[in-house]
């Protein structure tokens, strides 16, 4: 009992930053990330004996990250849903509002770019999403993210140049709105 | 500002996204909720236990009400037997 507490503090020392960085990617709110790193590790400490070598630790953790992240996502949404008498929100990924942007690790002078950028990435598909964040924000190699993933290395690289694609023609839309506007 | 700029400097933003560290007051609260999981009868096992007790106790009172409507049916049986095995007729 003693050895597999002691071996789950060294996984939660070595890996907490990991955990916790790549759930605020997901959320950009601090209580939310706090909320996914806890449900990360509690399973972790739950599934320790089922762990089977075949991966990496860390890339096992990432798995379980990415999972809970798009589980607690959804999990909001319906929530959100439920709240206004079942009206489904036209984009499924819309939770993540500008008003509950809290990302700790974004300086304030790029405040309102990461915003923008955020919000383009919040409209992405569930793969594009996980692709794009471990790719460009992660910065993880092809083969790692298709190892996380469960995926092949030309389904990520395809993932990735169509989440570019999508917040290209996003952050279009941004631009010519925000020209109107002035 | 041009399109391109525009574009270019929102996606370069990512760049300057620092790691940062968790509260220290987390791992106390993932300790809580592992000694709850640990102390808890889980939803699923709760549900587990009262469908058992409830069939358990479906299948005592199917026999019980079964056995005594054999045991009605068998007295039936033998008075009727009984009659129709009378020796003498007082008619």
């Amino acid at each position: 009992m003693n050895s597999k507490k002691d071996l789950f503090t060294s996984i939660y020392e070595k890996n907490k930053g990991l955990v916790y960085n790549l759930s605020l990617h997901y959320v950009q709110n601090i209580e939310d990330a706090e909320e996914i790193t806890q449900d990360v590790f509690l399973q972790v400490y739950q599934s320790l004996e089922k762990f089977k070598n075949n991966s990496s630790i860390s890339t096992w953790i990432y798995r379980i990250t990415v999972n809970k992240s798009l589980d607690y996502i959804k999990k909001k949404n319906s929530k959100k849903r439920f709240f206004v008498f079942g009206k489904k929100s036209e984009n499924e990924h819309e939770y993540l509002s500008i008003s509950s942007f809290n990302h700790p690790g974004i300086d304030l002078e790029d405040k309102e770019n990461s915003k923008i950028l955020f919000e383009a990435i919040n409209s992405l598909t569930e793969n594009q999403k996980t692709a794009f964040i471990l790719s460009k924000i992660e910065e993880l190699s092809n083969p790692e993210i298709a190892s996380i993933m469960n995926t092949s290395i030309s389904s990520v690289e395809s993932l990735i140049f169509r989440a570019k694609k999508s917040l290209q023609e996003k952050l279009e839309q941004k631009f010519e709105n925000y020209r109107k506007k002035k | 500002m041009k399109k391109d700029d525009f574009i270019k400097s929102i996606l370069e933003s990512s760049n300057s996204i620092k790691k940062v560290e968790p509260n220290i007051a987390l791992w106390n609260k993932i300790e809580t909720k592992i000694y709850e999981a640990e102390n808890t009868i889980s939803n699923i096992n709760f549900w587990q236990i009262a469908a058992s007790i409830v069939l358990l106790i479906s299948v005592n009172a199917y026999f019980l009400f079964n056995q005594n409507s054999i045991d009605n049916k068998n007295t039936a049986q033998q008075l009727v037997k009984i009659t129709n095995n009378q020796l003498y007729s007082y008619e």
